[in-house]
């Protein structure tokens, strides 16, 4: 992925409500800031306006709603991966 | 939706009248004593606005279809039943203590069903008036205290027996604007700091005590309104300092008041219900359903906070690793998921009422609070058990500080060398606010003593089907599905079957 299209990356994070999480949540999306620095943040549940939405649960129940629209754009967390593998699900996402 | 701050902010433009140690509170945002319930309620506010917690501190209005805040919803499905109690223990663990937030969240719910009911049996218009009034409180995200528990005099005697007429809530007069009510409810949590009453009767009433069934909300600061802030266990601990109270920044309970109606008078746009006794043990029973649910959402988030103060101080003693202790530490949770298993189960159970709001399955939620009666004295006797005597016997922070001594007590105190003698007190506060303090009686009498959940569960628990239960397997009543499985009537089963066996014996004699 060039630095380019790194910059006009749009990410979008959804979080559940967190409310018994099994991992911190937040590491899911600090690996993920730091694999793309410059690429714009949103927090939305929307899929229409973004090339990745990063829906980020904190366990395997994964009450919150997955958007039905562009599933192809959704990459779901529900457990602690290490940043690498982050990275690497969100690679597969984007399909780079 | 107010942030927690602008909440604070908005409580400014409210004048109530409240009374706290034989003083008359001028600025309840001022006040030390309220302050650390104040940021608890506004944890309700600003979660609302954190995209982490969003998805379950937020609701969309049935009625506007606007966002707000889920505490001002009415819940339009079983989802909407399971994200109130993840938000419970989400804010229990937030703020380790009671953010006082449920009770009128719970009231709005209980009230759009029953002035549903009533209208649809009286033709009455209480359920309009009662939504204009939702989307008042929606719109600009009001906090209610929800306002249900009578004083209640001779507990022997109903409302209009008593020797005074006032000690339930009750209208003193009808007029062509409103009426008058006097009165006064006890523990009324959170009043201090909410913008809205939402008042309700606190038992099933006959005709006899028509006047008593009386529902309607005012401003906290309405005319003739007094609130009497209660006291605590050690409340005066948090203007000491911010070690010794445990939890300086966010208290212990809810922060409760007598409420006192001192001929009150309620324009009828806020009357919801006004003599109709029929429906004054649903509004209680919905209620009470409601707020049951609740305890085993708050509470066990307020238990993973003294779970983990518990493990904290057993680091700090050095004894982490010790089988009984990981053994105890493993019970805390055990109690704790039990009763979380409890308030999920009543949530997914719930049930459509006839106004379009779900409500919980009351005979699981009544057992959540009945659990919330007992579990957490055992859980907060495994804390004390795990941190030791100077859970209540740690010096003050004010010697802590003093230059004279601070140096002894920090030698002294210490525990594993790696960890400051300031963490292993604080540590300990935490646990004695959690474990020792007045969170424990509030476990067992808030949402109704044991006895009023024992009650419902009683008429809700089918004993006669228990019963007749008892009597199939006893081969009492007939067992419809073995006949099927052995073909024949169940007597007839055993005499064949004996028969056989008797005669193989014969036989074998012979």
């Amino acid at each position: 992925m060039t630095d380019s299209e790194r910059t006009s990356l749009k990410i979008g994070i959804k979080y559940c409500g967190g409310c018994n999480p099994t991992y911190s949540r937040e590491v899911i999306e600090i690996s993920i800031r730091k694999y793309f620095p410059v690429a714009r943040y949103l927090y939305t549940s929307k899929t229409k306006d973004v090339d990745v939405l990063v829906i980020i649960c904190g366990c395997k129940t994964a009450c919150v709603k997955i958007p039905t629209e562009n599933s192809e754009k959704i990459a779901i967390f529900d457990e602690y991966l290490p940043p690498e593998n982050v990275k690497e699900k969100i690679k597969e996402v984007l399909k780079v | 939706m107010m942030t927690g701050k602008e909440y604070i902010e908005s409580l400014k433009k409210y004048k109530p009248t409240i009374y706290f140690m034989g003083r008359r509170i001028n600025s309840v945002v001022d006040e030390p004593m309220f302050r650390p319930h104040i940021h608890a309620a506004a944890m309700t506010y600003e979660l609302a606005h954190d995209p982490r917690y969003e998805d379950i501190m937020t609701a969309t209005s049935h009625i506007t279809g606007e966002k707000i805040n889920r505490f001002t919803h009415i819940h339009q499905s079983i989802e909407d039943l399971v994200k109130k109690v993840r938000m419970m223990r989400l804010l229990g663990q937030k703020t380790a203590t009671c953010f006082q937030r449920c009770v009128g969240f719970d009231a709005l719910n209980a009230l759009y069903i029953t002035t549903y009911d009533i209208d649809k049996k009286y033709g009455t218009e209480y359920h309009q008036r009662f939504i204009e009034y939702l989307k008042y409180v929606q719109k600009n995200d009001l906090m209610c205290v929800g306002a249900m528990t009578d004083v209640k005099g001779d507990r022997s005697l109903k409302p209009h027996q008593q020797k005074d007429p006032d000690l339930y809530v009750h209208i003193v007069e009808k007029r062509e604007d409103g009426i008058v009510v006097r009165g006064a409810k006890a523990h009324m949590t959170g009043a201090v700091n909410s913008h809205e009453v939402i008042v309700m009767p606190t038992r099933a009433l006959g005709p006899e005590d028509k006047d008593y069934a009386v529902s309607f909300a005012v401003p906290i600061d309405a005319e003739g309104l007094i609130n009497v802030f209660a006291r605590q266990t050690n409340d005066t601990r948090r203007l000491d300092g911010v070690i010794d109270c445990g939890n300086a920044k966010y208290g212990v309970v809810g922060g409760e008041t007598l409420m006192i109606f001192n001929d009150v008078f309620v324009p009828w746009e806020r009357v919801f219900m006004c003599g109709e006794y029929d429906f004054a043990g649903q509004l209680v029973e919905i209620f009470a359903t409601y707020h049951r649910q609740n305890y085993g959402g708050c509470k066990v988030g307020v238990a993973d906070v003294l779970i983990g103060a518990t493990a904290n101080i057993a680091e700090y003693n050095g004894v982490a690793k010790a089988p009984h202790i990981i053994d105890k530490l493993t019970e805390m949770m055990h109690l704790a998921e039990t009763c979380w298993c409890c308030s999920l189960a009543c949530s997914y159970e719930g049930y459509k009422t006839p106004s379009g709001a779900y409500v919980p399955n009351p005979l699981l939620a009544n057992i959540t609070k009945l659990n919330m009666t007992r579990f957490p004295y055992e859980w907060s006797r495994l804390a004390q058990d795990i941190a030791g005597g100077l859970v209540i016997t740690a010096p003050s922070e004010k010697d802590y500080r003093n230059p004279e001594i601070g140096s002894l007590i920090e030698k002294y105190l210490k525990g594993v060398a790696e960890v400051p003698t300031e963490h292993r007190i604080r540590m300990f506060r935490l646990i004695e606010n959690l474990a020792i303090g007045a969170q424990l009686p509030e476990s067992m009498h808030g949402a109704g003593s044991p006895q009023a959940q024992k009650i419902m569960i009683w008429r809700r628990g089918n004993i006669e089907m228990k019963k007749d239960l008892a009597k199939i397997a006893a081969g009492i009543k007939p067992d419809e599905h073995f006949e099927k499985i052995v073909g024949k009537k169940e007597e007839e089963f055993f005499k064949d079957l004996f028969d056989k066996m008797n005669k193989k014996r014969s036989d074998r004699e012979l």
